[in-house]
């Protein structure tokens, strides 16, 4: 190893980092990484951007692109700006698209909301910390108890808006049926 | 790849608002139960947004717009209106004293109703070690955490940070009082096999023969048979062969068992890690690496076990403390003394200067750890040797690291090394026997213990 790397490699703390092990480590009850989480946010972030897109423009492989690096974005730096411009985005590709379909709007319910709590865990797990997964088990819990009344009032109130959902029956049945099996299932986890 | 660091660290994070207006001029008062958790900031936006979508879609008669952001704000009300108020208080449970190796402990968590997790850090040798989101359940939780270490002595075995995180992890406490354990790891010890012996040994009991007439000890002569002499040493087989008629009777004469004192000196005036770049003291050695005075300390309790192990009385002194030494003493309990003692020593303030070496019990056979970095240590042995001890330098300095120093950096080192080189042989010259703790001392210890062998009870050549 030359002397400049040597020097640049041992500054940086790098070498440290690598090969120190750890004099302490908590004993946890399953446990994951902090950065399975981050990847998780960054996927739903990414999904809920491709779905509101699609809502208003057909899907390109640009937009997809555009859609992932935006996930990525909000999940390594999770910010409550970045959130905050993510949910706009998604407002703002229903609103213009000028009437979402049944299916995407009620996913788009789901998402959002996940999104949102997805950015809010990340913002306090960095990506070596371990996370018990009953952490996230609680948290998706609570987010399941809100969204079953929240799928069915937007069922009803597409209905009201003149709205068919004959088309898309199932997928709305299913949509509903999930988060109320989650709403379920999810706090049993506690034990 | 580098590690992010979130605004919302676990502990201490900024990625908060606070919803708590802290001026007393402004008239308006604190809650009793402390203080109130603050809202997550990504969570307070996400709400913001979903209002704003929810506001947008009712202006504009677009319901799924307006449903889109509506579960948001639910979810982040009902958080919010469920979040808990108080400190997160953590305690680090430890022994109180224990051995090195793996640590195991705990940390205990009480936190207020509500609280949904707490984020912990572990921190040992000032460096975070460990995060860790664990969920809290009735406002309690142990989690035990195992420590690695080679390190002896007193020490803290981790420091604890904590965070509470309320329902969705929508809010967020203020970090808590760190909490710290405290813990006293004696030195272990490592079997050794034969041991030097001093030149004179002491008493009429002990694991060693003495060059006296008693009993207990190896054959010393067949001698004829004189009043006082017991019947039961009359040795009869020589007695028939020599004296067939027995006119004359003989016995066998042993040797007097004897016991050895051995002091034990550790030179606690510097502890240093096999990286020279933290002897300056800027950064402390790695938790994974032994100092010098670990290995002295577990040098000395081997010793001192082996030692006592034979029966012999071993004492204890500290070239850096000017206190009394602990004298000389044999059995059990003296090996729980002088380990307890071990374990308590550490360098305290300026390296203590001595005029002259400290008294020893005459005839004691001296064993001096050191890493002979100066000439303190290496004067006091050079003295005691002239003094007529038989004197053993144990070398306890570890094996450096060099290949991360600079050019420097090594530059010194070689300057350090050439200096000790010299006082090492200045001390071969003044007939201390030098035994290096790095590499097999127990063959060093049994080639010592073997060049003594020439007649019970002589060490000094």
């Amino acid at each position: 190893m030359r002397r400049g790397t040597r020097s640049v490699v041992r500054r940086s703390g790098l070498v440290r980092a690598v090969r120190e092990p750890l004099e302490a480590e908590p004993v946890l009850e399953r446990d994951v990484p902090g950065w399975t989480l981050h990847v998780a946010c960054a996927l739903v972030v990414a999904v809920t951007l491709l779905v509101a897109w699609s809502t208003a423009a057909p899907v390109a492989p640009v937009p997809v692109l555009a859609c992932v690096v935006g996930g990525v974005l909000v999940a390594a730096l999770p910010s409550g700006l970045r959130v905050l411009l993510a949910v706009g985005v998604v407002g703002g590709c229903v609103l213009v698209g000028g009437g979402a379909s049944v299916a995407a709007t009620l996913a788009l319910v789901l998402l959002v909301h996940l999104a949102v709590f997805a950015c809010a865990t990340t913002t306090r797990v960095t990506w070596r910390m371990r996370v018990e997964l009953a952490v996230v088990l609680d948290g998706l819990a609570g987010v399941a108890r809100v969204q079953v009344p929240a799928q069915v009032l937007a069922v009803v109130a597409l209905v009201v808006a003149g709205r068919d959902v004959s088309g898309d029956v199932w997928r709305v049945a299913s949509l509903v049926g999930a988060a109320l099996v989650a709403a379920l299932v999810l706090p049993r986890s506690r034990d | 790849m580098t590690e992010p660091t979130p605004a919302g660290s676990a502990v201490g994070g900024d990625a908060v608002e606070s919803d708590v207006v802290r001026d007393d001029a402004a008239g308006r008062v604190l809650p009793d139960d402390g203080p109130a958790w603050v809202r997550v900031r990504a969570a307070t936006w996400g709400a913001l947004a979903g209002l704003a979508m929810l506001l947008v879609g009712a202006w504009a008669g677009r319901a799924d717009v307006a449903v889109i952001g509506a579960p948001v704000v639910v979810w982040a009300v009902w958080c919010w209106t469920a979040r808990p108020s108080g400190d997160v208080v953590v305690e680090v449970e430890t022994d109180a004293s224990t051995t090195p190796g793996e640590l195991r402990t705990a940390v205990r968590v009480s936190a207020p109703a509500g609280t949904t997790a707490v984020a912990l850090g572990l921190r040992r040798s000032n460096r975070t070690q460990a995060r860790a989101l664990v969920r809290v359940r009735d406002g309690r939780r142990e989690v035990p955490f195992v420590v690695h270490t080679v390190r002896t002595g007193p020490q803290t075995v981790a420091e604890v940070d904590s965070l509470g995180l309320g329902p969705g992890l929508a809010s967020v406490s203020e970090p808590g009082e760190p909490a710290a354990g405290e813990a006293l790891v004696l030195p272990g010890v490592r079997p050794l096999g034969a041991l030097p012996l001093p030149p004179r040994l002491r008493g009429l009991t002990g694991g060693h023969d003495s060059r006296r007439p008693g009993e207990g000890g190896g054959l010393r002569d067949v001698h004829p048979y004189t009043p006082g002499d017991r019947l039961r040493r009359i040795d009869w087989r020589v007695t028939a062969r020599r004296s067939p008629r027995l006119r004359e009777l003989y016995v066998r004469r042993e040797h007097a068992l004897a016991e050895a004192v051995v002091v034990l000196v550790v030179d606690s005036r510097d502890e240093v890690g096999p990286d020279p770049r933290t002897w300056g003291g800027w950064s402390r050695p790695r938790g994974v690496d032994p100092t010098s005075l670990d290995l002295a300390r577990t040098a000395a309790a081997s010793l001192a076990q082996a030692f006592l192990d034979q029966g012999d009385r071993v004492g204890l002194d500290d070239l850096g403390a000017l206190r009394r030494p602990l004298p000389p003493g044999g059995g059990r309990r003296q090996l729980d003394r002088i380990r307890n003692a071990l374990a308590l020593t550490r360098p305290e303030g300026d390296p203590v200067r001595r005029t002259r070496a400290p008294q020893l019990p005459s005839g004691a056979l001296v064993v001096v750890f050191s890493t002979f970095l100066d000439d303190q240590a290496a004067h006091a042995a050079a003295q005691w040797r002239a003094a007529g001890h038989r004197v053993v330098a144990v070398d306890v300095l570890p094996t450096l690291r060099e290949h991360l120093l600079d050019a420097r950096e090594r530059l010194a080192l070689q300057l350090v090394t050439i200096a000790r080189a010299d006082r090492l042989a200045a001390l071969a010259d003044a007939d201390v026997e030098l035994v290096s703790w790095r590499d097999h001392p127990e063959v060093a210890l049994a080639g010592l213990a073997r060049r003594a062998q020439r007649r019970a009870g002589a060490g000094a050549r």
